[in-house]
């Protein structure tokens, strides 16, 4: 994204050597602006709450753009987006648009003859995916507070379950070299964590896993994902029958976020005696660590299997490299 | 069940913006709705689209006879759930057994079973 702007400021220097100093310092600009989105704009400037600064207000930010433009009119008044004032300013967070103002205002001296596509529209299509980058990590602070809000209301009744495919599996052999990989080959992996306090007046939190490993269907839809948490959910309910209410965490995927398991999810309680009582989908990267760990460690098990001489060639050689992992079990489809 | 048939209707409006899901029961734990929410406006000041219960019902209906052959409710998913519970404890246990060869020769002995009884029936 920054790579390309640079390019293009590159080739805007090319067309008008006149001003190849201002290029220069924009290009030192947009460095800078590349740095402050990559880090400091997650960590430091988007609050969870509301805040004076309207760039940093995660419900102004979230609202929609016709909204915003009513604010924008409006700066210091009432947001009608959270209902309450925006008094200060961001340089930091204004910089997107100076630079954009600044780049625009020197395209405008291209001259018309300059053949390909217009340096004005491939620019705009960078500022365009910043924005998209932008608004990735808005929600993704969204739902970091959703996370939270799900940990804290916890207690001896609720359980947060956390739902990820693990990418395709290729079985191993010791000594061999792995074949070559595509992403429609090799066996699912759908991991369910369930994270829960079994005893309410304790902040001792507990996590177990249940991996579903598919041999021979690996067919990643609707119905496989209702049909493993079913069993999840069953079988955790045997283990803590003080467990009624659970919160879903899921990405994107289509098997997930589809109106099939949306429905089936409300006929949780009358097939598994857990109701759901709220399901988020998340950002990609985003709410699935718990997930992604418990994945690295499925890996690292296997690799260490592997050096040890033996193969990982069939479903009970996979199950028999995961012995040993905590709070892990595996159910083979 | 036939997987070829993973298309839905275009059942619930903005799907694929919808972010959060809210499951409403009464007090004899059924549901009355589903609200469906956008990414907006935080989680303290949720708006969003509510679906009520006699609504979803349809739509479930819908599902299983337009978008797919037979139901979550396969016999064959009920009998996998009552199947062997596994014992995991809470602290971790490094010696959980899994489920390995007869759990799966078990699934294929009743997919042939629903196979069967489903060539009878056409």
């Amino acid at each position: 994204m920054v790579l390309v702007l640079l390019s293009l400021l590159d080739e805007l220097g090319t067309i008008l050597p006149q001003i190849s100093n201002v290029i220069q310092d924009l290009k030192q600009r947009v460095e800078n602006y590349h740095h402050f989105l990559r880090l400091n704009l997650y960590n430091k400037h988007i609050a969870e709450d509301h805040s004076e600064t309207a760039t940093h207000c995660l419900y102004y930010l979230l609202c929609s753009s016709d909204s915003k433009q009513k604010t924008s009119a409006l700066q210091f008044s009432e947001s009608p987006c959270c209902g309450k004032p925006h008094k200060m300013d961001c340089r930091e967070c204004n910089e997107r648009s100076h630079l954009e103002r600044y780049i625009s205002h020197l395209v405008s001296q291209v001259p018309e003859s300059v053949s390909g596509v217009p340096i004005a529209v491939r620019i705009e299509k960078v500022f365009e995916k910043m924005d998209k980058y932008s608004g990735h990590l808005i929600r993704s602070k969204l739902q970091k507070k959703i996370f939270d809000s799900f940990l804290s209301r916890l207690d001896g009744k609720k359980a947060l379950v956390v739902l990820d495919f693990k990418m395709k599996f290729l079985y191993r052999v010791f000594r061999e070299s792995q074949s070559a990989f595509f992403g429609q080959r090799g066996n699912s992996n759908l991991g369910i964590v369930f994270i829960f306090k079994p005893d309410p007046n304790s902040e001792d939190i507990h996590i177990e896993y249940l991996d579903f490993f598919c041999n021979e269907d690996t067919t990643q839809d609707w119905f496989f994902v209702s049909s493993a948490l079913q069993i999840a959910n069953r079988q955790f309910k045997e283990r803590h029958p003080s467990m009624e209410e659970e919160f879903l965490i899921t990405d994107n995927g289509g098997c997930f976020h589809s109106s099939g398991f949306i429905l089936w999810c409300q006929y949780s309680y009358s097939l598994t005696k857990i109701k759901i009582l709220e399901y988020a989908f998340f950002e990609a990267g985003e709410g699935k660590s718990v997930c992604d760990q418990h994945f690295k460690r499925w890996d690292d098990k296997i690799a260490k299997q592997i050096a040890s001489g033996k193969n990982v060639s069939n479903p009970k050689e996979v199950s028999e490299a995961l012995k040993g992992l905590s709070g892990h079990c595996i159910q083979i489809f | 069940m036939d997987r070829t048939k993973q298309g839905s209707p275009n059942a619930i409006p903005r799907l694929h913006k919808i972010s959060h899901l809210l499951y409403n029961y009464d007090s004899n734990n059924r549901l009355t709705g589903i609200k469906f929410m956008e990414q907006s406006l935080g989680i303290d000041t949720f708006s969003g689209t509510t679906m009520s219960a006699t609504q979803l019902d349809a739509l479930w209906d819908k599902k299983k006879t337009v978008d797919t052959c037979s139901s979550s409710f396969d016999p064959l998913i009920t009998k996998m759930a009552e199947y062997d519970p596994l014992q995991i404890s809470p602290q971790g246990n490094a010696n959980d057994s899994p489920l390995t060869p007869q759990f799966s020769s078990f699934i294929k002995r009743e997919n042939k079973k629903l196979k069967e009884a489903k060539k009878k029936t056409c």
